[in-house]
């Protein structure tokens, strides 16, 4: 009996050709390599390799005091530290009840935000890279480089800000700060119109964006998404409005989303977003001066009852809505003075497992754009 | 009433233990009930699954935090042999999770996952006890389930030596192929070092230092 | 008498004709390469200057005056830099295609007509055999990529090849609309065909499809798709570095001033004044500045296309578009309106 052909004999073969994006490629924003099948510049197969960044922060928690996890925090997505204090902080004070004053809530609010605007802004600038428009990378950094300025007065740091603390934050801003972050908001917003013009109704970008990298909100779920990049697919979800922290309940804002799900419509979100969080910075600076209570609570108290201070024995999950989604940690505390285990929930680890489905098929330019609009930041990752 | 009583009566079978966790609540089951807990809460609305991870507890943290995991009870003495002292309690061994601790010969790994209903705004936290040897320390997978639970599973893999059962690509995700130990348990040697080299365009793991990087 | 001949004669008394016509040829030619040489860094200068403005930053201002010999230290960098021969690259295909794509680039300057009566090679077949020399560089493209041994290279060259080819075509195409108009395809004779109208105002579709293929063929953001830094990290020139990139890079500026020079002889009337006035080399090369400027912020404005929409983009738009504007050029000849 003859020998069956397989299909692929009877057609004529192609070539495949495996290309190694990364760890060192421009694309990739920072060590994360994507191992693709190419049949030509389609991609049949992509996964992502990824680990080339991992510290063990979270062995390295365990075995240190409360404390001094907050500084590791700061390395994992190093564009949003503030987030990633605040999500350690926030578990640790779920864990133990601590209540915090209504003055460090506010700071904590205006520091957030601004960090907020600030990786987004960087994501834009980096997207702008990745889809070929260099000049948009200058502009988002000139703005971030500005929010950059107003973090490192108020925290002392320009990058790995540490500003959190059991109960508050390190200390308070004056009058000046308030004035200058005032100002700030309205540069961020002329900063803001000239992208719009620039982008939103270019044909190219749009021709580009539109239609690509389309993930459903079902998938979005699956896949564990959150943030912008599942706004982006119609579902209103964002834990400030959901499960508020630090009174975000009492800040009037709005939750952006686009139906599309496309990259055009991740884009689209996260502009609004940082729309709606300069809002809020607004009005956090107007309540600035009128906040009650002390930058810290009484409770713990500065210095080295900060050092000491551990929350009861117990088991907690504080999370958070950072520029690139849930952000949460889990707290497992036996008593001392550390951490028994720390589990940072990465939201760019979710949403990155996402891309082995969303690039197959699609052609190399676009699959390089469906993953600068995931927003990933692989220190996030990687941990 | 709560979507997550709701579940926890659905499958009532499967559970071991119920508490609350802070804000939310906890169901405790066994490896062979995980599955049906997950697929009945995916069922009931919980359809976002926030992480996997797992806690290590080698036998003597487990003994030093025995009380408030519920390993042990403080009970009143029943028959004090001193008359005077009628309040005496003393410390009796419980089954908790599952388990007894005369059971647990190394220790137990827990297994975390956290669930959450985007719908009806709720938690769960579903909690699975195995013992921590690396051979028996496995639960079934859910990435069937939730596509996204695949590389959760995988990390816990890598970094604690849990194997899921039933996982398409079971293998380390942050640490090379061949590294030896799971970083994350409490007895990993942190002193030992281990190195990189590269060989017929693969990473291989040596503990020469003189040969890797 | 042109130049060249009033030259030669000079010079023919002293060493007789042959000699002098040798000698005047290769002195012309070098100065005109060598003007070429100088203005290219010159445009990277701008480039800079541009780029910088557009971003709002200055741009290189520490070398020199307004950094003007910013180029001069780039340049002694990349000559002192280690000449680096990758492992495993085909050393024949890969060191050629350094000199296959700026030699033929450096070429098509002597045909260019600069001043009423001077262009150093004068042929009659001029745009016809500019381009043609011009459009060797796939060749190079090709030989760069494959020879590299890298498999970025390998996707650029292709895609780089592949894009000359779609664009050479409607570029052509558009060149040769104006052949039609002026009835020569001698470059004088097409700049002097401008006298009172210059052919933008009856070509503006021929200077649309010139400039984008134009763009095409140059290979800079928004269709730098061979060598999208973002995709295929430098496309065919990722193996090269020290002087090799440094001839490349060079290619690359020197084809700017080319298309910016073609575009303002074939529409904007070469080295013609706007109402007759001081014709000369002079409203050439301001000419020029303006094309190169615009070519130089599109550059720096527009995001990347996808490959596929701009080769869509060339022969399903501009292809036909470039014929039925043959048949305008034709008509308009025809009914004697220009």
């Amino acid at each position: 009996m003859a020998e069956q052909q397989t299909p692929s004999e009877q057609t004529p073969k192609r070539r495949l050709m495996t290309l190694n994006v990364g760890p060192q490629h421009p694309a990739t924003h920072g060590v994360l390599r994507m191992k693709m099948l190419l049949d030509g510049e389609r991609i049949v197969d992509a996964e992502p390799i990824i680990g080339y960044l991992h510290r063990g922060s979270e062995r390295l928690g365990e075995m240190g005091t409360y404390l001094q996890f907050i500084p590791y925090t700061d390395r994992m997505d190093y564009l949003a530290a503030i987030h990633n204090n605040m999500a350690f902080v926030h578990a640790c004070e779920k864990l133990a009840d601590l209540d915090v004053p209504p003055r460090a809530n506010v700071l904590r609010v205006l520091a957030q935000e601004i960090n907020r605007v600030a990786s987004h802004l960087i994501w834009m600038g980096t997207f702008g890279i990745d889809i070929g428009a260099m000049t948009t990378f200058f502009w988002c950094f000139r703005d971030r480089e500005r929010a950059l300025r107003l973090l490192e007065r108020m925290t002392g740091t320009r990058l790995t800000y540490s500003y959190m603390r059991f109960g508050g934050v390190k200390h308070d801003v004056d009058e000046d700060w308030i004035q200058d972050t005032r100002e700030w908001v309205d540069q961020v917003r002329e900063g803001i119109q000239e992208l719009d013009d620039l982008l939103t109704e270019n044909d190219i970008f749009v021709a580009r964006t539109k239609g690509t990298g389309v993930v459903s909100t079902e998938q979005a779920i699956d896949y564990g998404m959150t943030g912008p990049n599942l706004r982006a697919t119609g579902k209103a979800f964002d834990l400030r409005k959901e499960e508020p922290y630090a009174s975000y309940e009492t800040y009037d804002f709005d939750v952006p989303t686009s139906d599309e799900g496309d990259v055009f419509a991740r884009y689209a979100c996260r502009m609004a977003e940082i729309e709606e969080s300069l809002g809020i910075v607004e009005q956090a600076c107007d309540r600035w001066a009128d906040a009650e209570g002390n930058h810290l609570s009484r409770e713990v108290g500065e210095g080295s009852s900060q050092f000491r201070w551990s929350p009861p024995e117990g088991e907690a999950y504080g999370r958070i809505e950072s520029p690139r989604g849930e952000l949460g940690c889990l707290v497992v505390s036996d008593g001392s003075n550390q951490p028994y285990r720390v589990k940072m929930r990465a939201h760019s680890f979710s949403n990155l497992s996402a891309i082995s489905e969303l690039a197959r098929g699609e052609l190399i330019q676009d699959a390089i754009i469906t993953l600068g609009s995931l927003d990933i930041v692989l220190g996030d990752i990687d941990r | 009433m709560s979507l997550a009583d709701d579940v926890i009566d659905t499958v009532q079978e499967h559970v071991i233990e119920e508490d609350v966790q802070k804000d939310k609540p906890l169901l405790v089951t066994d490896p062979e009930g995980l599955r049906d807990v997950m697929a009945e809460a995916q069922d009931a609305g919980f359809d976002h699954l926030c992480f996997v991870t797992a806690v290590d507890w080698p036998k003597d943290e487990i003994e030093d935090n025995a009380a408030w995991l519920g390993f042990t009870e403080e009970r009143e003495v029943e028959d004090p042999d001193d008359e005077e002292d009628e309040d005496a309690t003393e410390t009796v061994p419980v089954e908790s999770k599952g388990w007894h601790l005369d059971d647990v010969d190394d220790g137990l790994m827990e297994v975390v996952y956290n669930l959450y209903s985007y719908d009806e705004g709720d938690h769960l936290a579903v909690q699975v006890w195995v013992p921590r040897e690396v051979d028996q320390c496995s639960v079934p997978t859910v990435s069937d389930l939730w596509a996204g639970a695949n590389w959760h599973e995988r990390e816990v893999f890598d970094l604690y030596g849990v194997t899921f059962e039933g996982h398409p690509d079971m293998k380390r995700i942050f640490m090379p192929e061949d590294w030896e130990g799971h970083p994350h348990r409490k007895d990993y040697d942190l002193g030992e070092q281990q190195y990189i080299y590269r060989e017929d365009g693969i990473d291989k793991v040596t503990k020469d230092a003189g040969k890797g990087w | 008498m042109t130049a060249v001949e009033w030259l030669t004669a000079q010079l023919a008394p002293l060493v007789g004709q042959s000699w002098a016509v040798l000698v005047v040829y290769l002195a012309l030619s070098a100065a005109t390469i060598g003007f070429v040489l100088a203005a290219a860094p010159g445009l990277v200068w701008g480039m800079r200057k541009v780029m910088g403005h557009v971003q709002h930053r200055t741009g290189p201002y520490r070398v020199g005056p307004f950094g003007l010999l910013q180029p001069v230290a780039d340049g002694i960098k990349l000559v002192s830099k280690e000449d680096i021969v990758p492992a495993g690259v085909d050393e024949f295909s890969w060191k050629l295609a350094v000199y296959v794509l700026p030699v033929p680039v450096f070429i098509v300057f002597l045909f260019i007509p600069w001043h009423p009566g001077f262009v150093v090679s004068n042929v009659a077949t001029g745009i016809v055999l500019l381009l043609a020399v011009a459009a060797i560089s796939p060749v190079g493209e090709v030989l760069a990529g494959w020879g590299s041994n890298n498999k970025y290279s390998v996707l650029g060259g292709l895609r780089a090849a592949a894009m000359d080819v779609a664009y050479e075509v409607p570029l052509v195409l558009a060149a040769a609309s104006v052949v039609i108009l002026t009835g020569s395809m001698e470059m004088q004779a097409i700049v002097e065909a401008q006298q009172g109208v210059w052919f933008f105002l009856v070509q503006p579709i021929g200077l649309f499809i010139f400039l984008i293929a134009g763009l095409a063929k140059i290979g800079v953001a928004p269709v730098d798709l061979a060598e999208a830094e973002s995709e295929f990290v430098a496309g065919f020139h990722t193996e090269y570095s020290g002087m090799r990139f440094g001839l490349l890079f060079l290619t690359l500026f020197a084809n700017i001033i080319l298309i910016s020079l073609l575009t303002s002889i074939l529409f904007l009337g070469g080295w013609q004044a706007p109402l007759g006035l001081f014709d000369g080399v002079w409203w050439l090369l301001a000419k020029t500045v303006v094309i190169a400027v615009f070519l130089l912020t599109t550059w720096f404005t527009l995001p990347r296309v996808r490959v596929d929409q701009f080769m869509n983009l060339g022969w399903k738009l501009l292809f036909p578009l470039a014929l039925v504007n043959m048949v305008i050029a034709g008509v308009l000849a025809k009914g004697g309106i220009v």
